[in-house]
């Protein structure tokens, strides 16, 4: 759902060829993955699940150590992201 | 190949005995560099890659263990230094009387970060009932189809966004002024997430924890219906660790 | 979420709570002492490494956002986030989709990527990329790193 199949149902998708789709498919991807505000989000969620007993420390352990990686990764990258929404206080 | 991780600075004097085993194994654990009046907590790690998520969690465990009881100046995760005499000479003398200064102003004291989330529903209503160009904008985007209302999305985006931003300028002034007088200083500090309404940090004397606790626990009964409140601590002082002259680094 | 709430009432303190790993992850990794030493932080995440790509999110996205939080107020919310299973799962695969519980919602469905095809095409043209080389493991660097 989503992504894929609403660009796949682009009329001019066959013009600008396969290849810039998959182009944009996949920054649009990246850019969802290491998108920070997004991964901070996810780690809070993780820790409200933990605290709540909702989910296996070990569980949360992997998941969290994917987000950080990520959320390094993207600090390294260097995007220019607004931070939490528009103004660093 | 050995080297040296480096979480923090305590002073000489005070005895801090860190459990934690460090962000890798080895065989003295967490110990310290002493040099002057100055301690340096360090543990042996193999020169080359870190795994990040690993030792991120392990070097935090290691300063919220000396926090609770010593005053601690973090080091920037993921600092190796290539030996002991590197952490002397590269880092303890040059700074010495900086550092140990800096150390005497934050003595006895703990950072407490209050956080509070919005609402979201409550805010986004706060938002149209206070502004009527963006409840007018928002009927214009509901009445026509999605397609031709992109750029319109986008300016009431930046109006709602503007709205939000004011928000949290009224209540972070908010939270500030109603804490900091039980603090001895306070900072806001940049927000993470779209929900974020305040995020401040502040530094506050051992002593008087519980009484800055009672404050939080008000403050949040009062804001209940519009934000929840994360209150977490003692911190190392992250948000009073000015590399600068220590005096008056917050008068 | 994580509802510390201080519970008030009867001279009871409330005691702040023990910090979980997201409530400090930007202090650690922005703050504290710098000291001019080889600083090795380098990363497992194989899809990781292959990723070379400068993207910059153009604040339009954040506009958009908000624009679509104020038009839920009233409207019913079928598309809730997902429940927790399915966030780690979407999470551990490394899939594309990130949701969030409540708040404002910051994944890119809300925006209609899927529906909007037109959206994908005005944003291509305001987004920009550029590729760059980066090596995992780095020296000392402040946060906000320039081109070297």
């Amino acid at each position: 759902m989503g992504l894929i199949t609403g660009l796949l149902t682009l009329p001019l998708a066959p013009v600008r060829g396969t290849v810039w789709l998959a182009e944009r498919i996949q920054e649009q991807a990246e850019a969802e993955l290491y998108d920070e505000d997004v991964i901070r989000a996810q780690l809070m969620e993780i820790d409200a699940a933990r605290e709540a007993g909702e989910i296996e420390e070990e569980e949360a352990t992997q998941a969290e150590d994917q987000l950080l990686e990520r959320l390094i990764a993207a600090r390294e990258m260097g995007a220019d992201r607004t931070h939490g929404g528009i103004h660093e206080q | 190949m050995t080297a040296v991780y480096v979480y923090g600075v305590v002073p000489a004097a005070e005895k801090v005995d860190v459990e934690a085993p460090g962000v890798e194994a080895s065989k003295e654990g967490v110990r310290r560099i002493a040099h002057g009046e100055l301690a340096a907590l360090v543990s042996d790690v193999e020169a080359g890659p870190m795994v990040a998520a690993r030792g991120l969690r392990a070097h935090w465990r290691v300063l919220e263990e000396a926090v609770a009881t010593a005053t601690v100046l973090p080091v920037r995760f993921g600092t190796v230094m290539e030996s002991e005499d590197a952490v002397v000479d590269q880092f303890l003398a040059p700074r010495h009387d900086r550092l140990v200064a800096l150390l005497a102003e934050l003595s006895g004291k703990v950072q407490l970060s209050v956080k509070a989330f919005y609402d979201e529903e409550r805010l986004m209503r706060g938002v149209v009932d206070e502004s009527v160009a963006v409840a007018r904008l928002r009927e214009r985007v509901r009445q026509r189809p999605k397609a031709a209302t992109y750029y319109d999305r986008i300016q009431l985006g930046e109006l709602v966004a503007g709205e939000v931003e004011h928000a949290r300028e009224r209540d972070g002034a908010m939270v500030v002024d109603r804490l900091e007088p039980l603090a001895v200083a306070a900072r806001l500090e940049p927000l993470g997430t779209p929900d974020a309404a305040v995020s401040a940090a502040f530094l506050v004397e051992r002593s008087r924890v519980d009484e800055f606790s009672e404050a939080v626990a008000r403050l949040s009964d009062e804001i209940k219906g519009e934000m929840r409140v994360r209150y977490i601590g003692p911190l190392p002082p992250y948000s009073f660790t000015e590399e600068q002259e220590a005096v008056g680094a917050w008068a | 979420m994580a509802v510390a709430t201080a519970g008030g009432g009867g001279g009871y303190a409330a005691r702040p709570s023990p910090s979980g790993l997201a409530d400090v992850i930007d202090i650690i990794l922005d703050k504290g002492l710098v000291i001019d030493a080889y600083v090795r932080v380098s990363l497992i995440g194989i899809e990781i490494l292959t990723i070379d790509a400068r993207i910059v999110i153009a604040s339009v996205d954040t506009y958009l956002r908000f624009a679509e939080a104020v038009n839920r107020l009233d409207l019913t919310e079928a598309d809730q986030s997902q429940g927790l299973p399915e966030l780690m799962e979407s999470m551990t695969s490394g899939g594309a989709k990130s949701k969030t519980k409540g708040a404002l919602e910051g994944a890119k469905e809300k925006l209609g990527i899927g529906d909007d095809d037109e959206d994908d095409q005005e944003k291509e043209k305001s987004r920009s990329s550029s590729r760059r080389r980066s090596s995992s493991s780095s020296r000392s660097r402040s946060r906000k790193s320039d081109d070297e």
